[in-house]
């Protein structure tokens, strides 16, 4: 009795009750709607896998709700399609012209690095669009996220995002990423600090330099990237056709850098994951709704990495093998069938080069086991990385004084036309 | 007639209830307070794709705040056994209208950038690359073309006599027109019937197709349409074209199959709409340069005639000839070209030049 007391009215856990083979089902299904619709599915699948979890994001034993729906994302889509295709279509021209352009001394690796750099960096005049566009798509699922009947929201202040986003981003490239927890702080703090559950508002609390500690491992990985750089640059002038025969100077220094830079990226791509993680579950802490509740995560910063690690490779090897065997399976099966023979002198006339016509039932097949790899993938990764990582960071969160959110009442609704679609069309959209 | 209890949220105040509710075939009722609220059977939802194996969330079509749990199971498969439309939501009127009219607006866009404005800026902006990027563009794409068909191996055929060939070849064309390309021929040791321009005056021709040639004047017939396609500046337009497709039909079909789709329709779309223009002026600049250099094109008419029928006239997708539209069209088009009839001409090859090009892959030259 006195447990329950102390456990329901100070703190209490949010649990996730999502469980492995149900979400499978599900993400097999719309994986398999999504296929055979050329991928217009998409938005739907998208809107049913973010029901499911939501609603297996249980805080106080009640759940979370998603009431976004796929017609909405499907309208988004049309809306960014209308409106971006034409800046899209001409951005992109201008970028390969501004390519073609510049392309001068690609007979050196350097020359073609430098290139690729520009062209990549070109690319960043999209960015404003992004910020623009993440701004809004976190609107609108925080505008169709519900708990208990009581809607979340955000107020509309997506250019301003766009101002602290760039200005910050600045900041952190001039001085090599060492401000970038300034960065991920006071762009926390603009989302959050404009968020709502019902009439109450979120408040990010604490300063930037708390996530300072985080960066470490970041800081470790750029080093070892900047002094694989400066060997490479050490390496002399090196032509693809001095590579093609073997020899040109450096070489030695070459591999070096070579070597040194792969374990840098690899350091690199873990450091930020040990980065978003360690910084989500500080910032987690210093988050209050209201006057007076406030949340505490121990979110486990390996449990996420190993989902990533080898919740990617179970994915990865278990759709390559279903895979395999659904496009042998199914090219044998097709390339026995009598329809070939049929067929058969029809397709040798017109392409002699299919001499045997049970050759287009193999590769049909071949084709459709390519095709369920995606889906297999898709599927399983849901399960094996999304899953696991939702349920590390929501499971990790304890909600304090929950008794007062009783007392938060409604907000109105947002209408919000094109949903996702601008952050969907850019590929910035959520994970899930 | 089912009794159970059930979890109500207002959808004003996050404040949970607890309520006794009965189930009926009319619908639900619960007591809240001193009052029975009832949700008639037409109107019940309940909420899908749910994370659990028992219970449900239902709430009311048209008015979507309120919430009320059953967490029962045998309740909860008494109201799934009785007629109900809870799975069934309306899409309101004013969605639908959305929908179409985005719809249209989607498809106008897509159209214009496609077929307008993608075409009209790569033909434009292609003309404002330098030269010298051009070339250097093209010697880039062109040693990725060698490594993909290649396996490692040397491709480039150049023994002595057969380059000579080609070079006499190359020369009686070119000394017809003018060009601020510099123009390179070289032959690819492979069986493919094809022959392509990259970017800034270089063109490959393959062993196959000048195998397959029973003149030299048909091989000269295709190096005169790939010089078209150079002094047309077709392989850098084509390349713009080709990109600026492929970024919005990846946009229109997301990342389905690894972005296969949207590659290979850009692709198949860009090619086959360049075809039906760029083809036909890389044709007639052929024929020109034919009757400039006294050479008849009905000789490479015939060329077009013996690939439609070894190949049926339908074609493979590698096989650049057989792969251009109406190959019957075009033979006419070569023979109303013609300009030297019956009368003699100067054969752009002797016999035994003829052969040395033939054998130009052999490793002695002969």
């Amino acid at each position: 009795m006195n447990q329950d007391i102390i456990s329901s009215e100070e703190n209490v856990q949010v649990s996730y009750t999502g469980r492995k083979a149900p979400l499978l089902k599900l993400a097999l299904w719309t994986g398999f709607l999504t296929l055979i619709t050329v991928g217009f599915y998409r938005f739907w699948a998208r809107t049913r896998i973010r029901k499911y979890f939501w609603s297996a994001i249980t805080p106080d034993g009640t759940p979370m709700e998603y009431n976004g729906t796929g017609l909405e994302k499907f309208l988004g889509f049309l809306i960014a399609v209308a409106v971006l295709a034409v800046y899209l279509g001409i951005f992109q021209l201008a970028l390969l012209f501004f390519g073609y352009s510049l392309f001068t001394q690609a007979d050196t690796i350097q020359g073609m690095i430098v290139q690729n750099l520009l062209i990549y960096g070109a690319a960043f005049a999209t960015l404003p669009l992004v910020y623009y566009a993440q701004y809004r798509a976190r609107r609108y699922v925080l505008s169709r996220t519900r708990w208990r009947g009581i809607r979340f929201g955000a107020t509309p202040a997506a250019w301003g995002y766009v101002k602290l986003g760039l200005k910050n981003l600045f900041f952190t490239v001039i001085t090599l990423g060492i401000l970038l927890p300034r960065q991920t702080f006071n762009m926390e703090k603009y989302r959050v600090d404009r968020s709502y559950f019902g009439t109450a508002q979120f408040h990010q609390g604490g300063d930037w330099r708390m996530l300072r500690p985080a960066m470490k491992q970041l800081y470790i990985a750029m080093g070892l990237i900047v002094a694989s750089v400066v060997v490479f640059f050490t390496s002399g002038d090196m032509s693809f056709e001095g590579i093609e025969n073997g020899e040109f100077e450096g070489f030695g220094n070459f591999m070096v850098s070579m070597i040194i830079l792969q374990i840098g990226v690899t350091w690199f791509y873990v450091a930020l994951a040990i980065y978003g993680v360690a910084t989500w579950r500080i910032m987690a802490n210093e988050k209050t709704l209201g006057d007076d509740i406030s949340f505490m995560s121990n979110v486990d910063t390996s449990d996420v990495i190993m989902a990533y690690i080898f919740g990617g490779m179970l994915a990865f090897f278990v759709a390559l093998v279903g895979g395999l065997i659904i496009g042998f399976g199914a090219g044998f099966l097709t390339a026995m069938l009598p329809i070939f023979d049929v067929f058969g002198d029809t397709l040798t006339a017109m392409d002699p080069e299919l001499e045997d016509a049970g050759l287009v039932g193999l590769f049909g097949g071949l084709f459709f086991g390519y095709l369920s790899f995606f889906i297999l993938m898709g599927a399983i990764a849901t399960v094996s990385i999304t899953q696991v990582v939702i349920r590390s960071f929501a499971g990790s969160v304890t909600i304090h004084n929950p008794e007062a959110l009783s007392a938060i009442t409604q907000r109105a609704g947002d209408d919000f036309v094109e949903a996702e679609g601008f952050a969907d069309a850019l590929d910035v959209g959520a994970a899930f | 007639m089912f009794e159970t209890s059930g979890e109500y949220f207002d959808g004003e105040t996050a404040a949970s209830q607890q309520v006794p509710v009965s189930i009926s075939p009319n619908g639900i009722q619960f007591q809240l307070g001193a009052e029975w609220i009832n949700w008639p059977m037409a109107d019940l939802r309940c909420l899908q794709d749910q994370a659990r194996d028992s219970g449900m969330i239902l709430d009311l079509e048209d008015n979507s705040e309120a919430r009320l749990i059953i967490k029962d199971r045998a309740a909860t498969m008494y109201l799934w056994s009785l007629p109900n439309t809870l799975t069934k939501r309306k899409t309101s009127a004013k969605m639908k209208r959305r929908v179409l009219l985005w719809g249209a607006g989607a498809i106008v866009s897509v159209c214009l950038i496609m077929f307008v404005i993608v075409p009209a800026l790569s033909n434009t902006l292609a003309r404002y690359i330098p030269i010298e990027r051009e070339v250097a563009l093209g010697k880039y794409s062109l040693k990725q073309i060698e490594w993909m068909v290649g396996d490692d191996k040397d491709l480039v055929c150049d023994n002595a006599l057969g380059q000579a060939a080609l070079t006499k070849m190359t020369k009686r064309l070119t000394d017809n027109f003018e060009t601020e390309y510099p123009l390179d021929v070289r032959v690819f040791r492979h069986e493919m019937v094809n022959a392509f321009a990259v970017p800034g005056g270089q063109v490959v021709l393959f062993e196959g197709l000048i195998k397959a040639a029973k003149t030299p004047e048909e091989v000269a017939g295709v190096l005169a349409h790939e010089f078209g396609h150079v002094v047309h500046r077709d392989p850098t337009r084509l390349s713009m074209r080709s990109a600026g497709t492929a970024g919005l039909l990846g946009m229109v079909f997301g990342d389905f199959a690894g972005g296969f789709a949207a590659l290979a329709l850009a692709e198949a779309l860009v090619s086959a709409n360049y075809s039906q223009d760029a083809e036909a002026q890389a044709d007639v600049f052929s024929h020109e340069l034919f009757a400039r250099a006294q050479l008849p094109s009905r000789r490479f008419g015939n060329f077009f005639k013996q690939l439609r029928d070894e190949h049926g006239g339908g074609g493979r997708l590698m096989s650049h000839i057989s792969s251009h539209p109406d190959l019957e069209g075009r033979e006419n088009a070569a023979i109303a070209a013609d300009v030297i009839g019956d009368a003699g001409f100067e054969p752009i090859l002797t016999a035994a030049q003829w052969a040395d090009l033939q054998n130009i892959c052999t490793e002695t030259g002969q």
